[in-house]
């Protein structure tokens, strides 16, 4: 595999490629602050700074969970483990400092997962208010502090983030204040003169991921292939661009990148809000629309989204290209129209001009980085106050995500109002096909899907939309 | 003088600081995989181990047979294997251990070993358990007053049953032990629990061995809750039976999942209650029936069941009172000790009891609550009497300091402008009783050595996991000894320094290992004293330590720290010191179920905000504000971060932590992604106020034990939805469930119907 940075070591000829990171730092380097706690990417204990070379010349670091990231992502990148932040004369950084003066720690297992966060936040946060603080936060589980002496450390570090340059200039001033080592200025240069191997068409040779998030989820033990493909390094796969009519966001581009894109916040700008409630940090730094997609989550929060923006999936092979509507690229529980030498490129949205109405809705046991026990999104093409065409999709009610038609059909041109709303919530209830799990019992899923699409009403439709709704069990509405 | 050792918290945020499964193991070392039953109840026939003996790097398969000692475990009884014989009795249960090169073999090897297993029928109901007689112990009861005379008193009464969840520790560091063959046969263990004399013990008797042939050797763990209290000995034994067997190392650390299946968790409670008023508006007779889901094995049961009817009052004087305590024996896995140990869920049935109560009666829930708070002298049910009874100057405290007035004509406000969000608020005192209840655990060891460079080993029974005993051990030395805290360090707890050891838990830690660290700080200053009296000429009565001296006061002549301890070194006077403790004026008779079991209470009061999201059957606990009693607090950053950190996890438990088990007891929510505690956007703000001037004579240095007090808290929040939605839907009288999913709330508004 490609060599790489580790902290400030160089690193080459590692044997396998497809082990974790988390795996190999630990036991391989014996570098144990980060730690192996959750395997699944829900706690961010073993979290740790993945470097990139951006066009610019600089290096834009992002915080990925180690426990999920193949060791072949690493190559031409550089690693930094907490190891590589610390300070070598054993003074703290002004991260640690926070953290242990505010009553941050007590067990301290999360800690060095915190600290990489916080570390992360001051690399690339934009705001410094304290709202994103926390959001930069949200990849890390601590189960012993209530947050509370979290929360006051990065509002300690507020002042310090709001004299930073923006993220590409930004390193020497994070040097100077001892945020990150110095050692981390000579990265660029070092990382530009690693060698880079040759990408080409078409993509095969072994099992094509995405971010990789799902391929160790669970287990670190399963049979895993001898090569693995990243298609989140082939700059082709990446990126969103747009013309007047058409959205095109690239397979490999990740959901934080997809986060960052100022096409897509003015363009749809409730999807980028959707994309704040997708995982945690560490989660959408490295996984990719295409992954989320060819994953065939029944659930997936972006399937749903996309469902209900009519989205169409572009597939390559070395045949060619083929565009399938993502309605039909699901076929059943896990089942794709997908061939085995074939890979997603691209999804594909037509835009209506203006402002779109689209709204999407979720519900899990947590607000964030929870599986939605329901999700939906809807889509309303307006004319006149009227309702000319209408999309509604949803999640957690199918084996797979799905378009539900006869709702959608049923709503073209009618009013926007309560009434309309009311019985389309009915309407999308009996027509969903949900069944009991861990997220859910199969009524209670019925009943939020009524709720969900109440919900999509009630922030597309015009104030007072809910005035009529009842608020009694079974009020309005035929017991099933 | 030479620079001091890096302190935990500096190691921590470093990533320096070594979990066991950082530590640095020797290169023979082997890992263990258990391998856990699939199923609740079933026999066990064979079990054929060629298969995975088949798979390169697999060393050994280990079952029953191979256990030299006895194959028991248990803390309370004796009916808890390390290796299921013939039959096993919850799905997660070790059928056997299997040993291989690294842990991703040993994983694939107990995929691989064949079993031979015929179900059996699963109870996994309290009820019915109950019902067929499958109790761990006889019903307990605690009584006081006259029910039958005093329900004809009430001017109103209400009966109900309330269902409450049990939860998982999900301490971060997973169940982990290393264990190292010695020459003369013995083991030495490392292993993260919270009772090493009870991995020593355990191990000691499955091997064949005496307990001074087994060292268990605890630096820190990675958090602990309880569920490292009994639960860690199984892996301890497990790691130690292998090392034995084959000679070397053997470590075994549970991946997550592994855990989640595998261990005990907080005990679900189902219970059936009926609660009467009198005209004064004060609770008057109080009848319950607690069903604890105890699991396979007793563990810990009887304990934490003892602990609800501690607490079935919470902190009210309630005259008429019954409380009996069923420990049913179901198909489940043992569950155990949880931070509140029981107590949570007796207050929380007696506070769902006063919620609908006080719908019955149209009074504020408030209200009752105040007029029924203890007061001093006020006796506890058990006969005993509350003394320096803190309740009502929490709860004053509480509603004027957070202007609980003002704040109420906020929530009100908010609820008149708003059709489908609507705001809860509530206010619910707490009481929580310091010292085990099994009196003979309350003693506590240390050992403290005096180095000749001033430097001071400190080692006590306490288990450093997180609540920060370690520092409160620190400042106690140092203020005995007058000493800066950097001077002392506080080394692992372990077996051969400090022996028969009661684990670290039920809040009590700091209090018993921190008079024992007292009591050996005052032997060595006394004889300290002694000499630099004889020294500086001065009666030894008229000397002190402070400032790092032997001194009469600030301006008379002084010994520096280090020379006095060069002389007493030349004099030959001993410079270390043992010391024990024992809480005084314990006692209880089970007979007639009174007696004083307690050292003292932990009072307080909280305030919590909650807002529903009347459409989706969500909600948010946006605030609680708490006055907090700790007596004078030894380490007030300590004592803040507990509570801070209990009242999350009392959120949690009632809230999103939901455990989900199958029909054949397998639990469904086994990993993070299904079980969901509060993460940094759930967590409120939390505004935490400690009572003032309320120094606890019978605490250590007046500070009072702070762990588990505040878990208590997080009732609050599930009392507050409940009161919102209440705000949406007046005319419902809601029985809900613990924990109160949106799944539940959703149902409760607008399912089924009634």
């Amino acid at each position: 595999m490609q060599p790489f940075l580790l902290n400030d070591e160089f690193v080459a000829g590692l044997p396998q490629p497809t082990r974790p990171v988390l795996a190999w730092l630990r036991e391989d380097r014996r570098l144990t602050a980060a730690k192996d706690a959750c395997r699944e990417g829900e706690c961010g204990a073993c979290a740790v700074l993945l470097g990139a070379l951006e066009p610019g010349g600089w290096v834009r670091y992002r915080l990925v969970n180690s426990c999920l990231l193949p060791l072949t992502a690493v190559g031409g990148h550089h690693l930094v483990t907490l190891e590589g932040v610390n300070r070598p004369d054993d003074q703290l950084t002004p991260v640690q400092q926070a953290l242990v003066d505010e009553g941050a720690i007590q067990c301290g297992f999360c800690t060095p997962g915190v600290v990489m966060g916080l570390t992360d936040w001051l690399l690339n946060g934009l705001r410094f208010d304290r709202e994103e603080g926390i959001a930069a936060l949200d990849g890390q589980f601590c189960r012993c502090t209530g947050y509370q002496g979290i929360k006051r450390a990065l509002t300690r570090l507020l002042p310090l983030g709001a004299g930073l340059p923006p993220p590409e200039t930004r390193l020497g001033a994070l040097i100077a204040a001892g945020v990150v080592p110095g050692s981390f200025i000579g990265i660029a240069e070092r990382l530009a003169g690693l060698p880079r191997p040759e990408r080409t068409l078409p993509i095969t040779g072994g099992l094509l991921v995405g971010g990789g998030t799902d391929l160790f989820a669970h287990s670190w033990s399963r049979p895993s292939p001898q090569r693995l493909v990243m298609l989140a390094d082939r700059p082709e796969l990446r990126g969103v661009t747009a013309t007047a009519e058409r959205f095109r966001i690239g397979a490999a581009t990740t959901v934080e990148e997809l986060l960052e894109s100022p096409l897509l916040a003015e363009r749809i700008p409730h999807l980028h809000q959707v994309l704040e409630r997708f995982g945690g940090t560490p989660v959408r730094d490295r996984a990719t629309l295409g992954g989320n997609l060819v994953n065939a989550s029944p659930i997936g929060d972006l399937s749903v989204c996309l469902l209900a923006l009519a989205a169409e999936v572009v597939v390559d092979s070395p045949m060619g290209t083929r565009q399938v509507p993502l309605a039909r690229f699901f076929l059943g529980y896990k089942r794709l129209d997908l061939h085995p030498d074939e890979w997603v490129a691209a999804v594909e949205l037509a835009l209506t001009p203006g402002p779109t109405r689209f709204h999407f809705e979720k519900v899990a046991h947590r607000e964030y980085l929870d599986v939605a026990a329901v999700n939906s999104a809807l889509y309303l093409d307006l004319a006149d106050g009227a309702i000319r065409r209408a999309r509604l999709s949803a999640g957690g009610v199918a084996p797979t995500p799905v378009c539900l038609e006869d709702t959608s059909a049923w709503l073209a041109g009618r009013p926007l109002d309560g009434a309309t709303a009311w019985s389309a919530a009915h309407r999308a209830r009996q027509e969903a096909s949900p069944i009991d799990d861990v997220r859910g019992s199969a009524e209670y899923k019925g009943l939020l899907l009524r709720q969900l699409v109440l919900a999509h009403f009630q922030a597309l439709g015009p104030e007072g939309i809910n005035a009529d709704w009842p608020l009694t069990p079974n009020g309005g509405e035929a017991t099933t | 003088m030479t620079k001091p050792g890096l302190d935990a918290a500096h190691l921590h945020v470093t990533g320096q600081s070594r979990f066991l499964d950082d530590l640095p193991h020797p290169p023979d070392t082997l890992h263990a995989a258990p391998l856990p039953a699939p199923f609740a109840h079933g026999r066990l026939l064979a079990i054929d181990p060629t298969p995975a003996m088949r798979l390169p790097g697999v060393r050994a398969v280990m079952t029953a047979a191979d256990i030299p000692g006895e194959n028991r475990i248990g803390v309370q009884a004796d009916d808890e294997p390390l290796l299921a014989e013939t039959e096993f009795r919850y799905a997660g249960e070790t059928l056997a251990l299997v040993v291989a090169d690294d842990p991703e073999t040993a994983r694939a090897g107990t995929v691989a070993v064949r079993l031979d297993l015929e179900p059996l029928p699963a109870e996994l109901d309290p009820l019915t358990a109950k019902a067929a007689g499958a109790l761990f112990q006889p019903p307990r009861s605690f009584v006081c007053g006259d029910l039958g005379q005093a329900w004809g008193e009430c001017v109103a009464s209400v009966a109900g049953r309330v269902l409450v969840g049990g939860q998982e520790h999900l301490y971060l560091e997973t169940q982990a032990a290393l264990a190292i063959p010695r020459d003369d046969g013995g083991v030495l263990l490392h292993t993260a629990t919270q009772s090493p004399s009870a991995a020593q013990s355990a191990t000691a008797r499955v091997l064949g061995l005496q307990m001074h042939q087994v060292e268990v050797d605890v630096l820190r763990l990675g958090g602990g809750f309880g569920g490292k209290e009994s639960q860690a000995t199984r892996f301890a034994v497990l790691a130690a039976l292998a090392a034995r067997r084959l000679g070397r190392p053997v470590k075994l650390v549970l991946r997550r999942d592994e855990d989640m299946a595998q261990t005990g968790k907080r005990h679900p409670y189902c219970a059936d209650y009926r609660i009467g008023l009198n005209r004064d508006g004060r609770i008057h007779a109080y009848a319950v029936d607690f069903y604890q889901n105890a699991g396979a094995y007793t563990d810990l049961s009887p304990a934490v069941l003892a602990r609800t009817l501690f607490h079935a009052s919470n902190a009210y004087a309630i005259p008429h009172l019954r409380a009996t305590a069923w420990c049913c024996r179901t198909h489940l896995p043992p569950f155990t000790a949880m931070r509140g140990f029981g107590a949570p869920q007796g207050v929380f049935v007696l506070e769902c009891a006063i919620d609908r109560l006080a719908r019955q009666c149209s009074i504020p829930a408030e209200t009752i609550r105040a007029r029924s708070l203890l007061a001093e002298g006020d006796r506890f049910p058990f006969g005993m009497q509350a003394e320096r009874c803190r309740a009502r100057p929490c709860w004053e405290r509480a509603r004027e300091g957070y202007d609980l007035v003002g704040w109420r004509q906020e929530v009100d406000a908010f609820n008149a402008a708003h059709r489908l969000e609507k705001k809860g608020l509530v206010c619910l005192p707490i009481a929580f009783g310091i010292s085990f209840t099994h009196i003979l655990l309350n003693q506590g060891e240390a050992l403290v050595h005096l180095y000749r460079d001033g430097s001071v080993g400190l080692s006590a029974g306490a288990v450093e996991m997180g609540q920060g005993v370690n520092r409160k051990l620190q400042r106690v030395a140092a203020r005995n000894l007058g000493l800066p805290e950097e001077l002392i360090r506080v080394e692992s707890t372990n077996t051969t320094r400090t022996a028969n050891l009661s684990a670290s838990a039920a809040s009590v830690t700091a209090d018993l290992h921190g008079h024992a660290v007292r009591i050996a700080c005052e032997t060595l200053r006394e004889r300290l004293l002694v000499l630099a009296a004889e020294l500086l000429d001065e009666p030894p009565d008229a000397l002190r330590l402070a400032g790092g001296a032997a001194l009469a006061g600030e301006a008379s002549p002084r010994i520096p720290w280090v020379e006095l301890l060069a002389a007493a070194y030349e004099r030959r006077i001993g410079l270390s010191a043992q010391a024990h403790y024992a809480i005084p004026g314990l006692f209880f008779d089970t007979e007639r179920e009174r007696g004083h079991p307690f050292a003292y209470h932990v009072y307080g009061a909280a305030i919590c905000e909650a807002t529903l999201d009347g459409l989706r059957g969500t909600y948010h606990i946006d605030r609680v504000a708490v006055v907090h009693d700790v007596g004078r607090s030894l380490a007030p950053e300590v004592d803040r971060g507990q509570v801070e950190g209990g009242i999350l996890q009392g959120i949690g438990w009632l809230t999103s932590e939901e455990l989900r088990f199958d029909d054949q007891g397998r639990l469904l929510t086994r990993s993070m992604a299904t079980y969901k505690p509060p993460d940094i956007h759930a967590a409120p703000e939390i505004l935490v106020e400690f009572l003032e001037d309320a120094p606890e004579p019978a605490g250590l240095l007046e500070a009072k034990a702070v762990g588990e007090p505040p878990f208590l808290y997080g009732i609050a929040a599930w009392l507050a939805v409940v009161e919102a939605m209440r705000a949406l839907q007046p005319d419902r009288d809601f029985q809900l469930a613990a924990p109160l999913t949106p799944e539940r709330v959703l149902m409760a508004l607008y399912g089924g119907g009634e």
